[in-house]
């Protein structure tokens, strides 16, 4: 042990969220954005994560979008991945196998194309072990309602998670998009069905054109805005979500940096996930970690949680 | 794979928009293979935000040699940098060229700045003895890179060096007939120019790799975003950083890709 550690007494950094979903420190990596933690090899020490959130997973494998899928715009970048995933068997088969060999919360992100796609994803991954969390990705057509995205509406949402509340004992996590006028009444009504907690935000719609083309960069045409820029808005909603629910809100968004971190939990985020970050940055999310810690200690914090919510105004 | 800052040691200007920069990068240098890359932060800070792709042109000792087409802000970024600066490169990624295998010579293609990843090869496979051939081709004269190739054949759009042409002409006109042995192709340029390549190849039989550049998330395989078309009994994508940058020609489909 050295010195110094005995002096400042050990920063408390775990944080319990609820059914289940007990976190070693307040740092997640965010769906979509570390893959199934298979490719990142020395890269990054996942132990030293709070938790891994998996690509989305749906029922069946999706081959995704043609490319060009990712195109940076000031600030970030845009993708149109088009959820591209192995599907649900290869993922227990191939993946989960790995994923609940590391030493950190699992959190495997879901998706569906109408109500009943979610309901039986989540009973096939409830048999097996390993998952601490599901993240329920609504940023998806509902096929059977022409195609209208779940989260954007909520009556949508309110069916997804009246749906799911039965099926699982796990912690369900219902990931909110800010695409949407209020976004504190879709989080209350995540709340009202049950949910344990809400993530938030996904990406913003967004879109580049070629001028010399006239074509739009994606060819998907539209796609998910991320990175640095959206972090205003991404803490604006989750300070609308704080105030309008009691369950935990983690927050994504442009997150760089401890400090972008720390303003997250100082709206009301208990904890966050890093996304575009690692891209840049493959151990970021492990920085991020640190330099929280280090600023408790700064700040004389016996624990992190002190910070959730401490906004002044 | 390793996240470094590496040292700029050298950044030799060859022309107004193409740079050759020396890095002192040994982690990487140790474990580098002809066809991989990195990928560099362009600055420090999040502006631009995405590392840029880079094939590893040479190892040298302990340092990597990188070139560099200026075409946006990242490549500028990296032409105006300095001696002294620190770059942040991850590498090496990528799955390289194929280097053994029954061939008897190996005839590369390179377009543009696409020569880069040859010059690495070129060595790799003299090292090991094989008979190499060489075609470069470039608009004009000025974007050609040839001090780091042995002897290579050339062809210029305008005709201001070699032949006036392509790569596939320079193929057609000088080549073609005079190789004995059984041949492997390597190429590396401008999607038309590997496309061609690839129909050509395929009609004479030849084993053919490629070195395709799509845009890129990450260059580790966490956002999906640089998939390339394959073909195949069952047609998918393939990640252009893990199970390429390097593909079989054969295996692409090149009409779905870049429209
Ligand atoms: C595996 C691989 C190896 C490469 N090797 C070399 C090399 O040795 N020398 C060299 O000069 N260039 C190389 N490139 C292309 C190089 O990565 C791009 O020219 C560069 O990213 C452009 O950045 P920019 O900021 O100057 O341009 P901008 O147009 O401002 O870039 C905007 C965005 O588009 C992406 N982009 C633009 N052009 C390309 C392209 N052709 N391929 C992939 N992404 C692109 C950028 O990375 C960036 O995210 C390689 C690309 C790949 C995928
Ligand atoms: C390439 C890419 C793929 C993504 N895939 C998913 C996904 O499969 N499921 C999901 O819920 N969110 C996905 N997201 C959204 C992120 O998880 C995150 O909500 C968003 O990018 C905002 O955070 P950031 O600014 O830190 O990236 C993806 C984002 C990116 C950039
Ligand atoms: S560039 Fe991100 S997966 Fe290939």
């Amino acid at each position: 042990m050295p010195l110094a550690s005995e002096a400042a007494p050990a920063v408390r950094t775990e944080v319990d969220l609820g059914r289940g979903l007990r976190l070693k420190n307040r740092v997640l990596v965010a769906s979509g954005t570390f893959a199934y933690a298979d490719t990142v090899g020395e890269l990054v020490d996942v132990s030293r994560l709070g938790g891994v959130v998996t690509k989305a997973i749906s029922l069946e494998p999706r081959e995704g979008n043609p490319p060009p899928r990712i195109v940076e715009v000031p600030g970030g970048l845009l993708n149109a991945i088009g959820l591209a995933n192995v599907g649900a068997r290869a993922f227990v088969r191939d993946k989960l196998p790995r994923l609940r060999q590391l030493d950190t919360a699992i959190v495997v992100n879901v998706v569906g194309f109408c109500v009943e796609d979610y309901v039986r994803l989540v009973r096939f991954l409830d048999e097996h072990e390993g998952i601490d969390a599901y993240e329920v990705n609504l940023s998806c057509p509902n096929v059977k309602e022409g195609g209208a995205c779940f989260a954007d509406d909520p009556m949508m949402t309110r069916q997804v998670v009246r749906a799911l509340r039965p099926v699982t004992d796990r912690h369900l996590m219902i990931k909110l998009s800010p695409n949407v006028a209020r976004i504190g009444q879709i989080a209350r009504i995540c709340e009202e069905e049950g949910a344990d907690s809400v993530s938030l935000i996904n990406t913003l719609v967004g879109m580049a054109v070629d001028v010399r083309t006239r074509r739009p960069k994606l060819a998907n045409v539209t796609g998910g805005y991320s990175g640095p820029a959206i972090k205003p808005v991404a803490l604006a909603k989750v300070w609308e979500a704080y105030r309008a629910v009691r369950i935990p809100i983690i927050g994504i968004g442009g997150i760089m940096s401890a400090e972008d971190a720390l303003e997250f939990l100082l709206v009301g985020a208990q904890a966050v996930q890093v996304g575009t970050g690692t891209f840049v940055i493959p151990d970021l999310a492990v920085r991020i970690v640190e330099g929280m810690e280090a600023y408790a200690r700064s700040e004389g914090l016996r624990d992190i949680g002190e910070l959730v919510g401490a906004l002044r105004i | 794979m390793r996240d470094v800052s590496a040292r700029l040691l050298e950044n030799e200007r060859i022309g107004p928009r193409l740079c050759l920069l020396r890095l002192e990068a040994p982690e990487i240098a140790a474990r580098a293979l002809p066809g991989q890359f990195v990928a560099v932060r362009a600055a420090e800070g999040f502006f631009p935000l995405l590392r840029r792709p880079m094939s590893i042109c040479a190892v040298e000792d302990s340092s990597l040699l990188l070139l560099v087409k200026v075409v946006g802000v990242g490549t500028r970024l990296l032409y105006e940098a300095e001696p002294g600066a620190h770059l942040h490169l991850l590498g090496p990624l990528g799955r390289p060229f194929e280097v053994e295998g029954d061939f008897e010579v190996a005839v590369l293609f390179g377009g543009g700045v696409g020569v880069a990843p040859l010059v690495f090869l070129e060595r790799e496979l003299r090292r090991r003895g094989r008979r190499v051939c060489t075609l470069l081709g470039a608009r004009t004269a000025s974007e050609l890179v040839l001090r780091h190739l042995e002897d290579p054949f050339v062809a210029t759009e305008d005709g201001s060096a070699g032949l006036r042409g392509t790569v596939l002409d320079l193929w057609r006109i000088r080549l073609q007939g005079h190789i004995r042995g059984r041949m492997k192709w390597f190429s590396c340029g401008p999607l038309a120019m590997l496309r061609a390549l690839a129909w050509e190849s395929q009609a004479g039989g030849w084993e053919h790799e490629v070195a395709l550049e799509t845009p890129m998330g990450c260059g580790f395989g966490v956002c999906q975003g640089c998939v390339v078309p394959l073909r195949g009994p069952r047609p998918r994508y393939g990640l252009a950083c893990m199970e390429g940058p390097v593909f079989k020609a054969q295996e692409v489909n090149w009409d779905a890709l870049g429209l």
